[in-house]
């Protein structure tokens, strides 16, 4: 009844002041909506574990040579596994193309190939059939393999007596032993497994294939504790590196943090930011609900006067404060779910697979939303209760005896005033740290990739090397394609390149000659291989020299066409054409021969966007340096995305083992590839948004209060007749102030915050640098306009009303 | 007689809110001429302080025609009203309005700060002598809050006296004090008055009314007699202040 009657009250109170309580609960939606939304993406990317069983001990081995990043080798697992005390789990796998053909159809499928404790470390389990045990290993065995659930419906069409059927995989045959159960995703969905049965044991390390190394660590043991272990055997381990100089360590991270790796910096920034978002709304808040309760004093005073409990003014300034917080909360929680749905369907719509993965699933969890509901109370039950506490403590007496009712202006006057500082300061900072963070990846998102992607379209094809073995049945086989390629009618040009620019690539440590090998600091580079009319259809054009002709073939001498970037790196001030260079492989002792410049010709955008100005290219003729995989491109004469099912077909005509596999229009899988960047362009553009507008309101908010509670001040000051213009300049005086204290902390620390990135990432253009400028422009007409809009709202009035106001 | 300081023809204000008209002034007809010391009397509510605000250019009619010093007034600028204001008005309010976190020293110093014909050892003086005339110098470094409701009404006279106005509108001087300061305040005002100043007050006191040259009576926003005071009368009251002085 009597909580009824306060609620009432607090809720006429609110409607009272309408505008007050939309402004406090849009800031406080605004704020706790994007720092529960980015809260939740950092915590399950960053700090929970991957799903599998005791995900927290699964743990990701990787190579470091010298300090860089190599894949792992069976030859590193198998020494491991042997060795260490603290994994109670290991595995290791790797991906192949795997082609599951029959008389009706025939469908490309990645096929894990595992070893060890795979399907324990994954807790992958079979719905029908076994996994694998012993026996499969054995080299020479039956070959068998599990079919994912959803192979196994859509097809198998869920045949009954899939398990010990035979089927053909890269045509070989192979026999059905298990189907997982629905919904396995690792490493992808639509996978299927086979067993790994490559035994370090007879293989010479320099034939090591690179694998994924996958282990958990036994229960009790930190997982520092493995690290140290690990670091011992790989440096006890002189067989792991076998050339001289090479430092081979450990990289061991958890599992799903191995996975961003890359995003990880990224995501800190993401997270302070979205904290700072979080302190900016609670200072706005707090200056708010501060103001307002100063405001409101003497009514508090004269009620406390009037004999009022206490108890009963504090209940019900808490009862507006719940309500404040929970609309608000409520609605931040909302916005925030709306937001994660929406991240993870552009996610999604931007892969090749359509999908959005199962390890990256993120969903509000309770206690994200009640750390960012705890802090927003805390600041209410602050900043709403203090006030409300010193005005019932204080001598209300003295509040009631001022008669110029500008009462207890002189003390939480001060406060106001050093919160609106922080505001203005913190306000610029985000904005500083989120328009640069922006401007950045706009800008190399809209550089380009070097070429124009318009009407191409590519796929791949990764004839079985079973079939196909390198020379001439490759060659044979890569050249009929072609031609079956510049067939396709509406084709302007067809052509074989290992990877389509912006597409990832092998890269290698490139040792130019005469330069003498230090062992450490090489060049490392892209190295792609291209057909000889590859560069000219992709409009790579020539700088230099030539480009690769007739003349390269498996005979001659061996040539390389590298880019500007490359020549400028091992040739400053030189040109590149007639040098030699050399490439280095991670396990190999000797390195392979010497190979002749012959052009040069523009660097592009290999691999990721920010690693363009880092890592070169070169390209080698394909006679000369065969791959396994290719990617078949047209340029076309219309839309390229029409061009999709001749593509397909042509390669199926040729053999319908080998089935063309992400094939994709240029801009599309752009798109595809820029998917991250744009997403973290959007979110910073969203956070210098609401710092903007959180700037905005927060500032218009609290110089309305501030002016408001000076009305009578300013109307004395009239009638006295002090002219309007001393009065604008005295309020402006006191703004000014504010915004110059806010913007000499603020400024320069969104300048240092900025350049961690900026160094980091490096800018297209100095653009960036106009934030610096424009920030503070922005929030000097943000607290002028604040302050003239009220200012003049009083001064129209005539003095006599200004008087009378309460 | 003196020449009209003030001419007031057919004054109307209304206020409007909540969609309610307030007549708070209907055809006022007004003249005061220099050197008068005039009393507004009459019920609460029936307009004086408007008509007091109005007087002071602190607001504007709704119609008619006011002149002040025999320029017309109702199309003078924000700028020229607040010029007025400061140097040749004077105010009492009703209720003391007195800034609060400024000390009783500049409170009072603050209409002159804005005085460009003074000299800042002249502005001092000024309200030295103001504060003084009011026995109010020893609080000086007080802010209002520190003071009894009667102490801040002779703050407020003084800031009101110490640019030495030509007018002076008081709204209620004496409503919160004792006798013998209200005495005193009165005889401040009849002080001034003799240096030349025009003076209105609005008072409920009839006594206080009477020591003035003239009542204006209001009843409902118009005014219904206008009558100057036997001189008999003003000469008994200063004759009364100085016995008990
Ligand atoms: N700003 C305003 N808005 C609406 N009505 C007003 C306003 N100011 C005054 N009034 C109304 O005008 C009338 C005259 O008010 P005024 O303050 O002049 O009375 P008064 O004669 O001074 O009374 P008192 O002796 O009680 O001070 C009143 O009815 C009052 O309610
Ligand atoms: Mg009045």
């Amino acid at each position: 009844m009597n909580i009824l009657f306060d609620i009432r009250y607090a809720l006429r109170n609110l409607a009272k002041a309408g505008s007050f309580s939309a402004l406090t609960i849009a800031v406080m939606t605004i704020g706790l909506a994007s720092s529960i939304y980015v809260l939740t993406i950092v915590k399950s990317l960053l700090f929970e574990p991957i799903y599998f069983p005791e995900g927290e001990r699964v743990i990701n081995i990787q190579r470091r040579v010298n300090n860089e990043w190599r894949s792992t080798l069976l030859h590193d697992y198998q020494k491991i596994r042997e060795e260490s005390k603290t994994l109670e789990l290991t595995s290791a796998f790797d991906t192949e193309t795997a082609v599951l053909a029959d008389e009706f159809k025939s469908v490309r499928y990645s096929g894990v190939h595992v070893k060890g404790d795979y399907f324990a470390i994954t807790g992958i389990d079979v719905a029908l059939g076994r996994t694998l045990t012993k026996e499969d290993y054995i080299p020479g065995s039956l070959p068998v393999v599990i079919l994912s659930h959803e192979i196994w419906q859509n097809h198998f069409g869920g045949d009954k007596d899939i398990i010990g059927r035979s089927i053909k995989i890269n045509r070989k045959s192979t026999q059905v032993i298990g189907v997982t159960v629905a919904g396995v995703e690792h490493p992808a969905p639509n996978m299927l497994w086979q067993p790994l049965q490559q035994d370090a044991n007879n293989i010479p390390f320099k034939k090591s294939p690179s694998i994924h190394f996958y282990a958990r660590v036994k229960p009790g043991v930190a997982i520092d504790q493995a690290i140290k272990e690990i670091e011992s055997i790989f440096s006890n381990s002189p067989e792991l590196a076998p050339i001289p100089g090479q430092v081979i360590t450990p990289r061991i991270l958890p599992l799903k943090i191995s996975y961003i790796s890359g995003g990880i910096t990224t995501f800190y920034i993401m997270l302070s930011a979205a904290l700072f978002v979080l302190l900016l709304c609670c200072i706005n808040v707090a200056n708010l609900l501060l103001a307002r309760a100063n405001g409101r004093m003497k009514e508090t005073a004269i009620r406390l006067a009037l004999g009022a409990p206490r108890k009963k003014l504090i209940s019900q300034m808490m009862w507006e404060a719940f309500i404040i917080c929970s609309a608000g909360g409520l609605l931040a929680i909302l916005l925030a779910g709306w937001g994660l749905d929406t991240t993870m369907a552009f996610f999604a719509s931007n892969s090749n697979s359509g999908h959005f993965p199962k390890w990256a699933q993120m969903s509000l969890q309770a206690d994200n939303i009640l750390v960012a509901m705890l802090v927003i109370a805390s600041t209410i039950v602050l900043t709403g209760f203090i006030p409300a506490i010193r005005a019932s403590n204080c001598a209300f007496n003295e509040i009631l005896k001022d008669g110029s009712k500008t009462s207890l202006g002189k003390k939480s006057g001060w406060v106001s005033k050093a919160l609106v500082g922080l505001q203005i300061s913190l306000s610029c900072t985000l904005m500083i740290v989120s328009g640069v963070q922006f401007i950045i990846i706009h800008q190399a998102i809209n550089k380009g990739y070097g070429v124009s992607l318009e009407n191409f379209i590519s796929g791949r094809v990764n004839p079985h090397r079973d079939f196909y073995s390198k020379g001439e049945a490759q060659t044979a086989y890569f050249d009929r394609l072609l031609a079956e390629a510049q067939r396709i009618p509406g084709v302007e040009a067809a052509t074989l390149i290992s990877a389509v620019p912006m597409e990832w690539s092998t890269h290698r440590s490139i040792e130019p000659e005469g330069q003498g090998y230090d062992g450490n600091d090489l060049v490392r580079s892209n190295i792609v291989t291209a057909y000889p009319d590859a560069l000219q259809t992709l409009g790579i054009g020539l700088l230099e020299g030539r480009l690769f002709d007739e003349r390269d073939t498996s005979d001659s001498p061996e040539v390389v066409v590298v880019s500007d970037l490359l020549a400028r790196m091992l040739w400053p001030n030189e040109s590149a054409i007639g040098k030699r260079l050399r490439t280095y492989s991670d396990k190999k002792e000797k390195p392979k021969k010497w190979i002749t410049v012959i052009g040069v010709v523009p660097q592009v955008v290999q691999n990721e966007m920010f690693d363009a100005e880092k890592t070169p290219n070169m390209y080698r003729p394909f006679a000369q340096n065969p791959r396994d995989a290719m990617a078949v491109v047209l340029k076309t004469l219309g839309d390229p995305a029409l061009y999709k099912d001749d593509l397909e077909h042509a390669a199926l005509k040729i053999d319908p083992n080998t089935p063309l596999y992400r094939a994709n229009p240029f801009t599309v899988q752009a798109k595809q590839d820029r998917t991250f960047e744009e997403f973290v362009r959007t979110i910073f553009g969203l956070f210098a948004l609401s710092a903007l507008v959180m700037a905005a309101t927060g500032i218009y908010g609290m110089m309305t209060n501030h002016v408001k509670r000076r009305t009578q001040e300013i109307g004395i000051k009239r009638a006295l007749g002090i002219p309007d213009r001393a009065i604008t300049r005295l309020m402006m005086h006191q703004s000014t102030l504010q915004l110059a204290a806010g913007t000499v902390i603020g400024v320069p620390l969104g300048y240092v915050l900025s350049q961690l990135f900026v160094q980091d990432l490096g800018a297209v253009t100095d653009l960036y640098q106009m934030m610096y400028f424009l920030v503070p422009a922005i929030i000097a007409a943000v607290v002028f306009t604040a302050t003239m809009i009220p200012l003049l709202k009083v001064l129209q009035q005539s003095p006599a009303s200004a008087l009378r106001y309460e | 007689m003196n020449k009209p300081l003030i001419s007031m023809e057919s004054i109307n204000k209304v206020f409007y809110s909540d969609d309610v008209e307030t007549h708070a002034l209907s055809n006022i007809n007004l003249t005061i001429h220099e050197g008068e010391y005039l009393a507004i009397t009459g019920p609460s509510g029936c307009g004086k302080s408007t008509l007091l605000s109005v007087l002071g250019l602190l607001d504007t009619a709704s119609s008619g025609n006011y002149q002040l010093a025999s320029q017309p007034s109702m199309n003078l600028s924000t700028k020229q009203r607040s010029h007025i204001r400061n140097k040749e008005i004077g105010f009492i309010f009703q209720s003391f309005n007195l800034i609060s976190d400024m000390s009783v020293w500049e409170n009072v110093l603050l209409p002159l700060s804005y005085r460009s014909d003074l000299k800042n050892n002249e502005k001092d003086a000024l309200a030295k002598e103001a504060l003084e005339q009011v026995g109010m110098s020893h609080r000086m470094n007080h802010y209002p809050a520190q003071l009894s409701g009667g102490q801040q009404q002779r703050v407020a006279v003084a800031r009101a006296i110490a640019g030495k106005p030509s007018l002076l509108l008081a709204d209620e001087p004496t409503g919160n004090l004792d006798t013998k300061n209200a005495k005193a305040v009165m005889e401040l005002l009849s002080k001034l008055h003799n240096t030349g100043c025009t003076i209105c007050i609005v008072t409920h006191d009839p006594n206080y009314a009477a020591a003035t040259q003239r009542s204006v009576h209001m009843i409902d926003g118009q005014i219904v007699a206008d009558e100057q005071n036997p001189r008999a009368a003003v000469n008994d009251f200063m004759a009364d202040i100085e016995a008990t002085a």
